[in-house]
């Protein structure tokens, strides 16, 4: 609640900077006029007063700096200070400033291009459910592992395990190939693809935008 | 040699305001670095200036209120006074204040 309150009046103070400043000012004046006042009264003349009333005071300085660091956000003001310099200095010299913010914007710019390609390439998750419970599984053997490291998969070992192995919910296998597709009346092109089960979309839990995909009836 | 003095210790000089004020009543800045100084009986360094930061802190918590009036030999001050916030804030730090000093007593007891 007072850290509260003492922020707001923080706050407040930040846009009424000159005449607090004044204020203060005023204040302190008036705090050496009694104090010089009350001197002279001990038998002092003015400018002995005067000058032990500074005394006891210790530093008008820095009293109006501390008080100032009470008053406002000293941090923000600094920042503030810092970047209205920062400002001029740059007015000042426009070729260096314009050589200064285009060398930014293209580093800016190459970064974020770069880290486009890398997040969606090598960070984002595939766009399927759940893509932490998808493993992809390769066949191999103990005799050929230095020669054929990865066999071609075996349908009926997929036969097998989709049906008895009961850590995995459904599996599809798919095999790569590629397609003679023609267009219209246009000459066939060769497209590569994939032979898939018919269950593949539904293991990777994804629908097609229109339409259905492959029902089992239909392999 | 002059007598020993002791810097104000830190957090002190709040309860001292509050608690001149409670006791004088309004009071401008100079008025309350001398009553301190004169109760303190001048066995304490205080910097008067260091007084305006702390009225601040103690206004921005809302201790003390302040309100420009005329000062005794008919200057523009500001007057510093106690709220009923300042009073509860009394209360607690003396509380606070005399465990802590019988604590150290306790420690200074000669036969500790």
């Amino acid at each position: 609640m007072e850290t509260f309150r003492t922020l707001l009046t923080r706050i407040a103070a930040l846009f009424r900077r000159q005449r607090l400043d004044a204020a203060l000012d005023e204040e302190l004046r008036t705090h050496i006029d009694l104090a010089t006042a009350e001197n002279m009264t001990l038998g002092m003349n003015r400018k002995q007063a005067r000058t032990e009333a500074l005394r006891s005071f210790g530093g008008l300085t820095q009293t109006r700096e501390a008080y100032r660091n009470q008053r406002g956000l000293p941090l923000l003001e600094t920042l503030l200070g810092d970047t209205r310099y920062a400002v001029r200095q740059l007015r000042k010299s426009p070729g260096f400033a314009a050589t200064v913010i285009l060398t930014l914007a293209l580093g800016a710019g190459a970064v974020t291009a770069v880290f486009s390609v890398v997040y969606t390439v090598l960070v984002a998750p595939y766009a399927f459910r759940d893509p932490g419970q998808l493993i992809v599984w390769r066949e191999t053997s103990k005799e050929l592992q230095t020669t054929v490291p990865l066999l071609p998969d075996n349908y009926r070992h997929y036969l097998n395990l989709k049906s008895r192995a009961h850590s995995i919910e459904d599996a599809a296998i798919l095999d790569t190939s590629s397609f003679s597709v023609e267009a219209a009346k246009d000459h066939p092109r060769v497209t590569e693809g994939l032979d898939i089960s018919p269950n593949f979309f539904s293991v990777l839990g994804v629908h097609p935008f229109l339409g259905r995909d492959f029902t089992p009836e239909e392999a | 040699m002059g007598e020993s003095k002791s810097d104000v210790l830190q957090g002190t000089l709040d309860l001292m305001v509050l608690k001149t004020l409670e006791s004088m009543g309004p009071l401008h800045g100079y008025g309350i670095a001398r009553r301190i100084e004169q109760v303190s009986d001048n066995t304490l360094i205080l910097n008067q200036g260091t007084i305006y930061p702390a009225l601040l802190r103690l206004e921005q918590r809302g201790w003390i209120s302040s309100e420009w009036g005329t000062s005794e030999s008919n200057r523009r001050a500001k007057f510093y006074s106690l709220s009923r916030l300042g009073l509860k804030q009394i209360q607690e730090e003396t509380e606070n204040w005399e465990r802590v000093a019988s604590t150290m007593a306790r420690f200074l007891a000669p036969n500790n």
